[in-house]
């Protein structure tokens, strides 16, 4: 286990989150992993824990890439990490048309999925505006 | 493998690998890294080309470092696509534990795949 020293950087609170905005591109996912997981270890979560956290970025992420927009332009993907109570928030956020019905059934394997690792989950559509997948996670393993 | 060990952190991304080789018991592509949707298509490009009628498919993960559901799936599609030229069902060997094998359950894919569990060797 990671011992938590005196020198740990602050993690980023609810009033400045960490925010990443990229191209919603295949390519981008590794990215968003390396961030969500450089912010959970900052706030002091370890072992499978950060697996966790990197699948369900992941995951949110993938369906703003392969769901989100149609065939044009790329559009973008806006992540977001803050610390509050306990708990590890992050949020997903795209700019598309929303999930089309013959999408929505492989982009709810991936919410599924993200149901299965975090605490909270909260999908919210916002019509031809986006759609914002937000998640959070107890930082210590027994929370 | 270890992840990211030539960099020093454990969580350093491992680019995806893909690689067909020649194995005794019958061709086999070797999948080691992060396997995202990012890799998805080489890796059924990869199987479908490694495939011969006849003769089982071998996909070894046991050198994945992060699966997620589309990396799970592609491995549905990697056996189809083996099939699709007469292979019989791909055999997937996957390291005992971790995170890979969470997300195959998880996904339900351990049940729809012909997967076994072998130590990293």
């Amino acid at each position: 286990m990671d011992d938590q020293a005196d020198d740990t950087p602050a993690a980023p609170s609810a009033r400045i989150p960490v925010v990443l905005r990229m191209p919603a591109t295949p390519e981008s996912l590794t990215v968003a992993r390396q961030v969500a997981t450089g912010v959970a270890r900052a706030a002091g979560m370890t072992g499978e824990k950060v697996e966790d956290v990197k699948v369900a970025v992941t995951e949110a992420c993938t369906n703003a890439v392969r769901h989100a927009y149609g065939s044009g332009e790329p559009g973008s993907v806006t992540l977001a990490a803050w610390v509050d109570g306990g708990l590890l928030h992050l949020s997903v956020r795209d700019r598309g048309e929303g999930f089309s019905p013959e999408s929505a059934i492989q982009a709810g394997v991936g919410l599924l999925t993200i149901r299965a690792l975090a605490r909270d989950v909260g999908v919210r559509s916002h019509g031809a505006s986006g759609t914002e997948v937000t998640m959070s996670f107890a930082l210590s393993a027994d929370a | 493998m270890i992840a990211g060990a030539a960099h020093g952190w454990p969580d350093d991304p491992v680019p995806l690998t893909v690689t067909p080789v020649e194995r005794p018991e019958g061709p086999a592509v070797e999948v080691a890294g992060e396997l995202d949707l990012h890799g998805c298509e080489r890796l059924v490009e990869v199987a479908a080309r490694s495939a011969v009628r006849g003769a089982p498919l071998t996909i070894d993960i046991r050198a994945v470092t992060f699966l997620d559901s589309t990396g799970a799936r592609a491995l549905m599609l990697a056996d189809r696509a083996a099939r699709d030229r007469g292979a019989p069902a791909v055999r997937v060997i996957a390291a005992p534990g971790g995170a890979t094998a969470r997300i195959l359950r998880l996904t339900g894919m351990h049940d729809l795949i012909d997967l076994r569990v072998d130590p990293a060797g």
